[in-house]
């Protein structure tokens, strides 16, 4: 394992556009009723006028420390050798433990597999053919980049080091490998 | 592909009345058997028409199910993006209650009673109406109109050969305003360079959720590599508004004083660009006394933005000149004035001389311009397929009634004069209505005068690919094959520099679908009409276009998107250089390496006009800007404003599923105060109602919005049967808003009053 | 701001519902009735009485395998592919606390099997004779048989804690006391449920046993309602997610649950009975059975409250 796949979510870029959520779907053919990402606009917060938004990606973070793999009885939640954590259909017996364990609340059960799906970071479809994950390549204000952190010249190295971040729900210990970098408040000039 | 009746209704033995049992519309794809998705290539370059800023996308049939749609990489400025509606194109496609074949009305208008008909049927039922019509009433009795771009041009081309003058596209509904404005005072439309400005003013342009892509993405560009500081005029917190550096929560409609003020801190505190005025501007002395009282302190007892603010406004955006612009907008229907406060909003530009330079407005480099200034054959050009001997039109168009409006009548027209032509007889009675991919019930104003129009007409034909809210009281519809079946002619999108783009087949057309080119070419044949449209297939015509240049052809059909040359505005002087560097013949610079002196404008007096003959004379006490009290809505009601929302497109995509699922409904935004009076909470049904309409919705309370104001997304709430998955969702804005004509631009009006009720 | 994202039936926290609460309740159940019968046996033998045909140690062995096996039923039926069930016998995982209980069961449910058949063996031989050399076997290990229940029956009272307390973030679940009070309560509703099964079909006048078993409640009721509290202080010291969880005892039906069920019926309805019963109801059949099934009934609104409140708050 010497990549280290990671996505940095720039709340900045984001417009809240929902692009992405369609392109995932279309790319990943994922049901209707279900989604592997959505990109929540929360709030308002704030006083008049001075409010803002929130632009909250919810999607499998790729956990280092997965909760979902842990919790797994069969080892059909797994982690591939490039890091990244699937659902191995032929081993799940859908008991939906990880399902309830993922504290990001981002696996669901597609009703055609009757197993359960999240982001896989494009693994089997768009990674498999080279390009870049569905979500980032479509995404209209280049708010994602993706890309190996192991490598200290890729772009998301360069963000991660030059820009503030956060990731969700660190303390849980989950080592969550979505950055986000957080909104501005007033502006988002750089 | 072909098609079969569903086997299950067969086999159950109830036919054509299991769709009605069944609760399927006939002629929906729902109500045949589908196959697989046939893609034409691995990936195709193709247009975008899930709305109307057509993106160039590339697109890509995955396992024969569903398609992958991005953007076209060879369009730089696009960035290989799309947004939600694009990359929900084939759920558009494949949607089941996609119209498949021809409808015959066999109820009442708007009853929802469908037969399903050929082709041939069809043609002949209208060919046979329209002619009547024609013998009776004369040709200018059917008014024809389409939403602008695509094959809107083949519609209106068979207007011409009827011999009507009545063609009408959408734009006295979205972006004329803006348009008129701009030709009276610079003698032609103007784009603007967002991804290099240093300072943008927005007027309720909201560009984050009514995507344009690439100035969605320059806007963006310019916020975060450039250190463009954003202004926003916004009577609600948008995504705009909270991207931007300030956000001045500005009464509706009150713009333009806002505009006029801007001027007047620019003239009173010397902060003009003088020498621009100087060589470029007429009408300036005029136009200073105009200002001279549109001071910030009142302009702050109209709009809200407090005084100062426009003071320090005024002073950044001249510090920040000419890399700066005040942007015009897209959709001009805020106030009856929006002549003016277009205009204004330029007046502003033009002081701080911001034209043609990075980060400003520029005009567009058409091959034409391109070559004039390389001085040699550079780029290739398009040609227009023209018909000789069109028959000759008498009649005066319907909105010919006011030389006011004259600008208008070569741009787009005044689409809702079909209603006052039709219900009041002026100038004379429209008795047919051909409308292709338009939705005048969903889209124009006051629904109840739109149904109706349609009620007294005599023939209603309509080519959408639904039985949209207006189809649904058309006579006959006419499916039309989706975008992704279609092969087009090849567009101009030139910009900076010259570019050119095509629309080409996805997949292979589902159901008995036709592009409306060549629905309009069979339907002229069965007029006898074939002699006017003498094009057998899109190659034809692109052959034509491209002057059979073959490298020119292959080079748009291979990258779908081609751009040539080098981008060029005329007073940047970096550019200039690179330009000439490129095109060894190139026109020489000026003294100051710039094209300077060769900057026209199509105005009686070559200038830019800040006051106007023409204009006094089409309208007079208009010719110079100034600043008219409206009336948007009574002293007891709430100003109701819309907008668009990312995940749907005016009034078109509500019934696709993938983006039906995104948001099937809208909500009626109201800020705290306003809803505590009424104790409305978030979720709480309401009832908006004036003297035009009544509407029922969900309360959203937010503090993003005046309290003085309601808004709303536009495009929920249709009122026809036929698409039930969304029938009666939301608000529908259109029966909300009054049938009003504006001043000189002719607009729709999208502001008015409201009253609000808990359910 | 609208939502523009789409439906979001699918991020509903409540992933496991009833019937894995009654799953729960009932390898809890099984478990305490084989703890409980088998400390009884020990218990007499200890004090050299007999303990062959005694109600309790009858009823544990019906209950023991009828209720490990409803639960499981319940379980596979739950799962998503019940038909490949067996997928999750012949993958492991051990990190997986349900691995260790998939194994921890697939032990324990044959050994309760065997001790059923050995507490019925007269009846079961006289039916099937061909079974005899088989239960002699077993009966030269039973010392050891026993023992091994009684430890895997702490395992499986134990792991239907640990099953949920190892969901990281529902702060609720997320705790060591979870498999003390599931342990606990296990061994209330084991006691409770021996107790009506032998009351209802076993008893006829060696009752005197089941006052044993009555006695071993008091003190599991005690750290049952020690676990609570510990659980709900302690989330009050846990951070702001978790503090707000405890407003799963103060608002909502899970909290008229909580409080009617677990607090009331399961706790407030034994204790006050036998503080204030009169001493002749006692003994009685149907004060038996009316406070055994509070019991049970308060142990089964446990599960239900610990399963529910306990993901619908989330950190
Ligand atoms: N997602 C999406 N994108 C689209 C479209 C779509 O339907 N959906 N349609 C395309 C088309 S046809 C067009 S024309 C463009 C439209 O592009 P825009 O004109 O940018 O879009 P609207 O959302 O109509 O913008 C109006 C904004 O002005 C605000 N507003 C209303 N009244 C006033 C006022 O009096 N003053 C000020 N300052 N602001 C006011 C509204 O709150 C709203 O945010 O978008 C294009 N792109
Ligand atoms: N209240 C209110 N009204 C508004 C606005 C607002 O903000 N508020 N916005 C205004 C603006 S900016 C605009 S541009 C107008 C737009 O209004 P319209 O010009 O009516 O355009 P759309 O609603 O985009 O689409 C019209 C129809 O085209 C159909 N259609 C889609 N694709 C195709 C195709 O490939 N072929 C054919 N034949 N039909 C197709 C759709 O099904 C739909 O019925 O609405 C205006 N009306
Ligand atoms: S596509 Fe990009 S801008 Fe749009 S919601 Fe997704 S991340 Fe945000
Ligand atoms: S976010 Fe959830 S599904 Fe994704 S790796 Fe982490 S625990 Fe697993
Ligand atoms: S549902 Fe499948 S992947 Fe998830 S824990 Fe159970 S067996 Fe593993
Ligand atoms: S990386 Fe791929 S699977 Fe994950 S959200 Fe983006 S598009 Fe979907
Ligand atoms: S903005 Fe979106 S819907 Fe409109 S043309 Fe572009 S990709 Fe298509
Ligand atoms: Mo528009």
């Amino acid at each position: 394992m010497n990549k280290r796949y990671v996505m940095v979510h720039d709340e900045n870029k984001c417009i809240g556009c929902q692009a992405c959520n369609v392109a995932c779907r279309s790319e990943n053919g994922i049901p209707d009723e279900v989604t592997r990402l959505q990109v929540r606009i929360e709030g308002p917060f704030g006083q008049f006028p001075n409010l803002h938004y929130k632009y909250h990606r919810v999607s499998c973070q790729q956990c280092e420390n997965a909760p979902c793999v842990k919790v797994c009885p069969t080892g059909a939640a797994a982690v591939g050798d490039d890091g990244i954590i699937s659902v191995d259909k032929e081993k799940c017996v859908g008991c939906l433990y990880c399902v309830a364990a993922c504290p990001y609340k981002v696996r669901f059960i597609n009703p055609e597999t009757r197993v359960p799906d999240k982001c896989d970071f494009c693994k089997s479809t768009r990674l498999a053919r080279g390009e870049q994950p569905a979500c980032v390549s479509v995404c209209p204000t280049k708010a994602l980049t993706f890309g190996d952190a192991n490598d200290p010249n890729s772009e998301v190295n360069h963000l991660l080091n030059t820009k503030l971040n956060y990731q969700d729900k660190l303390h849980l210990g989950t080592e969550p490998r979505i950055y986000r970098i957080p909104g501005n408040k007033g502006g988002i000039k750089a | 592909m072909t098609l079969n009746r569903r086997t299950f209704l067969k086999g159950a033995g109830v036919g054509t009345a299991g769709c009605a049992l069944s609760g399927i519309l006939p002629g929906t794809l729902a109500a045949y058997e589908t196959q697989p998705l046939n893609g034409l290539g691995s990936f195709t370059h193709s247009v975008c028409e899930m709305c109307s800023t057509r993106c160039p996308i590339t697109a890509r049939v995955v396992d024969g199910k569903n398609l992958s749609i991005l953007g076209n990489r060879n369009a730089k400025s696009f960035g290989g993006a799309v947004c939600a509606r694009g990359g929900a194109g084939h759920s558009q496609l494949y949607d089941p209650q996609r119209l498949v074949k021809p409808l015959k009305r066999v109820g009442e208008r708007g009853e929802g009673k469908w037969q399903e008909i050929e082709w041939d049927e069809a043609y002949q039922y209208i060919a046979t109406k329209m002619q009547a019509i024609k013998e009776q009433h004369g040709p200018e009795s059917v008014a024809f109109s389409s939403k602008s771009g695509s094959l809107a041009n083949h519609l209106f081309h068979l207007a011409k050969s009827f011999g009507s003058p009545n063609t009408f596209t959408h734009a006295t509904t979205c972006p004329v305003a803006y348009k008129v404005a701009a030709k009276a005072m610079f003698g032609g439309s103007l784009k603007r360079d967002l991804s290099n400005s240093k300072y943008v003013i927005n007027f309720g342009h909201n560009l984050y959720e009514g995507i344009n892509m690439s100035e969605t993405r320059g806007l963006m560009k310019a916020q975060t590599e450039g250190g463009c500081k954003l202004v926003v005029f916004e009577p609600r917190f948008s995504i705009v508004a909270d991207k931007a550096d300030e956000w001045h929560a500005i009464k509706p409609g009150t713009d333009v004083t806002v505009a006029l003020s801007l001027c007047h801190v620019l003239i009173n505190d010397g902060l003009y660009d003088k020498a621009f005025v100087e060589r470029y501007v007429s009408g300036f002395e005029e136009f200073a006394a105009q200002v001279a009282s549109y001071t910030p302190e009142w302009a702050e007892t109209i709009s809200d933005v407090s005084a100062k603010d426009i003071r320090r406004i005024a002073h950044e955006l001249a510090a920040a000149a000419p890399h700066a612009l005040v942007d015009f907008g897209h959709r001009t229907t805020f106030t009856t004035e929006e002549f003016d406060m277009r205009r204004a909003i330029y007046a502003v530009n033009i002081l701080i001389g911001n034209l043609e330079c990075k980060g400003g407005l520029y005009m567009a480099k058409k091959a034409k311009t391109y070559n004039k200034f390389a001085g040699e054959h550079a780029t290739p050009s398009l040609a227009k397929a023209s018909v000789k001997s069109m028959p000759e039109i008498q009649a005066q168009r319907i909105d010919a009634v006011d030389k006011q409006f004259s600008m208008l009548w070569s741009a787009g027209g005044i689409y809702q004069s079909i209603l006052d032509a039709t219900l009041e007889s002026k100038p004379y009675p429209i008795r047919g209505w051909v409308i292709s991919r338009s939705n005048p019930m969903q889209t124009m104003t006051d629904r109840a005068k739109v149904v109706e129009a349609m009620q007294r007409m005599e023939l209603v034909v309509c080519c959408d690919i639904y039985v949209s809210e207006t189809a649904a009281y058309a006579d006959i519809i006419l499916p039309e094959s989706t975008y992704l079946e279609r092969d087009e002619e090849f567009v101009d999108k030139s910009g900076k520099q010259p570019a050119y783009y095509v629309r080409q087949k996805v997949v292979e057309t589902i159901g008995d679908t036709k592009p409306s080119w060549l629905i309009w070419k069979e339907l002229a044949q069965a007029m006898d009409l074939g002699q006017y449209f003498p094009w057998d297939s899109i190659e034809t015509l692109r052959m034509l276009q491209t002057k059979n240049d073959p490298q020119m052809y292959k080079a748009i059909i291979n990258d779908g998107y081609v751009s040539y040359g080098t981008p060029l505005l005329l007073r940047d002087t970096k550019a200039v250089a690179k330009f000439r560097a490129r095109h060894p013949q190139a026109l020489a610079a000026d003294a100051d390496g710039s094209y300077a002196s060769q900057i026209k404008f199509k105005t009686p007096s070559g200038k830019i006009e800040l006051y106007s003959d023409k204009v006094e004379q089409m309208a007079p006490g208009r010719g110079m800007i100034q600043y008219r009290e409206v009336t948007l809505k009574k002293a007891d009601e709430l100003f109701f404003i819309q907008g668009k929302v990312a995940v749907h497109t005016n009034g078109a995509s509500h019934a696709v599923p993938m983006l039906h699922r995104l948001m099937p409904e809208n909500s009626v935004w109201i800020h705290p105060l306003t809803a505590g009076l009424l104790n409305i909470k978030s979720g709480d049904r309401i009832r908006l109602y004036n003297d035009t309409g009544l509407e029922e919705s969900v309360a959203q309370v937010t503090p993003g919005i005046r309290p003085d104001t309601v808004f709303t997304y536009m495009g929920f709430g249709s009122k026809n049967k036929e698409m039930a998955k969304f029938h009666g969702k939301g608000v529908h804005c259109g029966n909300l808003l009054p049938h009003v004509t504006s001043p000189v631009v002719g607009m729709n009006l999208h502001t008015t009053g409201v009253k609000l009720l808990k359910l | 701001m609208n939502n523009i994202w789409g439906p979001m039936d699918q991020y509903d926290p409540v992933v496991w519902n009833w019937i894995i609460a009654v799953y729960l309740f009932m390898a809890g159940l099984s478990a305490g009735s084989m703890l409980v019968a088998i400390g009884l046996r020990w218990f007499k033998q200890s004090r050299g009485l007999p303990v062959e045909g005694l109600p309790v140690i009858k009823a544990s062995a019906i209950i023991g395998p009828a209720a490990i096996c409803a639960g499981m039923a319940l379980l596979v039926l739950d799962l998503t592919k019940p038909f490949q069930f067996y997928l999750i016998l012949i993958n492991y995982n051990f990190t997986s606390v349900m691995a260790w209980g998939v194994l921890a069961l697939l032990v324990y449910i044959p050994l309760v099997f065997v001790y059923s058949a050995l507490v019925f063996e007269k009846p079961l031989l006289q039916r099937f004779p061909a079974l005899t050399g088989l239960a002699k076997l077993c009966r030269a290990v039973e010392p050891l048989l026993l023992k091994l229940i009684f430890a895997l029956s702490i395992a499986v009272g134990v792991y239907t804690g640990f099953l949920l307390s190892a969901m990281i973030s529902y702060p609720i679940l997320n705790t060591a006391v979870l498999p003390a009070l599931f342990l606990a309560s296990a061994l209330s509703v084991g006691s409770a449920g021996n107790i009506l099964v032998a009351t209802l079909f076993f008893s006829k006048k060696e009752s005197d046993c089941i006052e044993h078993v009555h006695r071993i409640e008091y003190p599991v009721a005690f750290n049952e309602a020690l676990c609570l509290v510990l659980l709900f202080v302690g989330l009050n010291f846990s951070g702001p997610a978790a503090q707000a969880a405890t407003a799963a005892i103060s608002h909502g039906v899970w909290a008229q649950v909580f409080w009617i069920g677990v607090v009331g019926l399961g706790l407030a309805v034994p204790l006050l009975a036998s503080l204030f019963a009169p001493h002749h109801w006692r003994h009685t059949k149907p004060y038996l059975i009316a406070v055994s099934s509070c019991t049970i009934l308060g142990v089964l609104s446990l599960r239900h409250f610990v399963v529910y409140a306990g993901q619908m708050y989330i950190s």
